[in-house]
């Protein structure tokens, strides 16, 4: 059970080859850090890993199964911005259940609160949005999560909140995550092993 | 003025006041079509050829029918066909636009590709042509117009779905296995709403127009249906010999209505661009 990157090739259309010959691997159940300076390609990985963007070359599994081209993908990304990953004109209840029937157990876990459910986008702080995200990446089908700077712009005690409930999750299900991050702080407490992007150019 | 209306943001109350002289104008030519006595249409109604008058408002023509009453189902049947038409139109330039803009660099070319073409054809020979195919009457109409109105609006809307299609809740939509159709049209659409309401309200006058020029040129509406086209062709050749109000008080009227509904159209875009850009 095993989300596996081998021989990944990838580059911008036009630009240089941002990766070449790539090999990662995140076991299920365990948190894997990826951490670099701005600009050396965490977030194009994460895009990678998730199937927003095509490699090049190389495969991508998951547990043993080549990623899909479409349908639902077991590797689900969290963005680091909540406000553009939700439609503004959508209610809260329907963000959520573009997903699935998210049971009220994991609402409570995240601390969503009944009355947001209601509520746009627009009426909720950034915070509170992206426990909605969260959520949503957490269909009953999803093996591997990747959270892309999902707490760099919140206050500490957002951060520490919205940290502990996912990680307890996580545990509770056996998922794997990918955490890309560059803050050392953040990596050291909730990684088990810690990846710098630059090994995998 | 009360002082809540004063302290509301100019743009909206000018858009309240636009929308309410449409609904006025809508709900009197609809009374008027429900409450004018049809036999006032039939020839003898009243003296042949009488200028306007208390009994007559609008005068009589050559046949004795009262103008007035054929002026308001002309009006009627105009703004009918208006938003018939209007509501086409902007439907094809909602699916096209929005197609163009998701589905791909091939798909985005053959629209592309039919909506220069579109553009190059002089809308007016292109609509005569299609209301002649179609055989005239109301298809002919709605087809004519609809056929050759949509491009503008298909460019507006393909270029605002442009600027979306690469959102990161699009791509989230996609990761969890919602189809195309899905994203175009439970993602997508709601966000160029407004759009379309606008692109609606401003193809709406020009569809009236050309519905009376085409009538006019004979392409249109039977001469027995009283549609403001057929009145305005039927009343030219008398005005050279004084009977103005034959041609006259149908143009008005239909320039009025007209008027309200385009400057309905501007304001509720003033309104919208704004809010578009921020909320």
């Amino acid at each position: 059970m095993t989300l596996v990157v081998d021989a990944l090739g990838f580059g911008y259309p036009g630009g240089a080859p941002l990766f070449r010959d790539a090999e990662f691997r995140v076991d299920a159940g365990s948190v894997v850090g990826v951490t670099g300076p701005s600009g050396a390609g965490k977030s194009t990985f994460g895009a990678l890993l998730a199937g927003d963007l095509r490699p090049r070359s190389g495969v991508i599994t998951v547990d043993g199964a080549p990623l899909p081209l479409r349908g639902f993908r077991p590797v689900q990304l969290i963005h680091q911005h909540p406000e553009h990953a939700v439609n503004r004109t959508w209610r809260m209840r329907a963000v959520l259940r573009e997903s699935h029937a998210v049971p009220q157990e994991t609402l409570d876990q995240l601390g969503i609160e009944p009355g947001w459910l209601d509520r746009r986008p627009g009426e909720l702080s950034g915070g509170e949005l992206q426990r909605f995200c969260i959520a949503r990446a957490l269909h009953p089908a999803t093996r591997y999560l990747v959270a892309d700077e999902m707490t760099a712009m919140f206050d500490a005690i957002t951060q520490a909140t919205i940290w502990h409930r996912l990680l307890a999750i996580v545990r509770e299900r056996g998922l794997g995550m990918v955490v890309i991050s560059h803050e050392p702080a953040l990596l050291d407490r909730v990684c088990d092993e810690q990846v710098a992007v630059e090994t995998l150019r | 003025m009360t002082v809540s209306a004063a302290r509301r943001p100019r743009g909206r109350r000018d858009l309240l006041v636009s929308l309410a002289v449409v609904v006025v104008v809508v709900a009197c030519v609809v009374a008027g079509g429900l409450l004018l006595d049809p036999a006032q249409i039939r020839p003898n109604a009243g003296p042949p050829s009488s200028p306007p008058g208390l009994r007559h408002l609008f005068g009589t023509d050559h046949l004795g029918r009262d103008m007035f009453t054929r002026t308001v189902h002309g009006l009627g049947l105009s703004l009918a066909i208006g938003v018939l038409t209007a509501a086409v139109g902007t439907v094809i330039s909602a699916v096209l636009g929005v197609c163009a803009a998701l589905f791909g660099r091939w798909v985005d070319g053959l629209i592309s590709w039919i909506i220069d073409l579109a553009i190059g054809i002089p809308h007016l020979i292109f609509m005569i042509l299609l209301a002649f195919v179609v055989g005239g009457g109301v298809p002919g109409i709605v087809l004519g117009i609809a056929l050759t109105h949509w491009m503008s609006l298909a460019l507006l809307v393909r270029a605002d779905v442009r600027q979306i299609r690469g959102a990161e809740f699009l791509l989230v939509s996609r990761g969890l296995g919602r189809s195309p159709l899905f994203i175009a049209w439970r993602q997508v659409t709601p966000l160029i709403l407004p759009q379309l309401l606008v692109g609606f309200v401003l193809m709406f006058p020009h569809v009236i127009l050309h519905e009376a020029a085409l009538t006019f040129l004979g392409f249109g509406f039977s001469p027995q249906t009283p549609a403001i086209g057929i009145l305005l062709s039927e009343g030219m050749p008398h005005i050279s010999s004084g009977m103005w109000w034959l041609a006259v008080f149908p143009g008005v009227t239909l320039l009025l209505v007209v008027l309200a509904v385009a400057r309905l159209g501007d304001r509720i875009r003033t309104v919208l661009d704004p809010a578009t850009a921020h909320a």
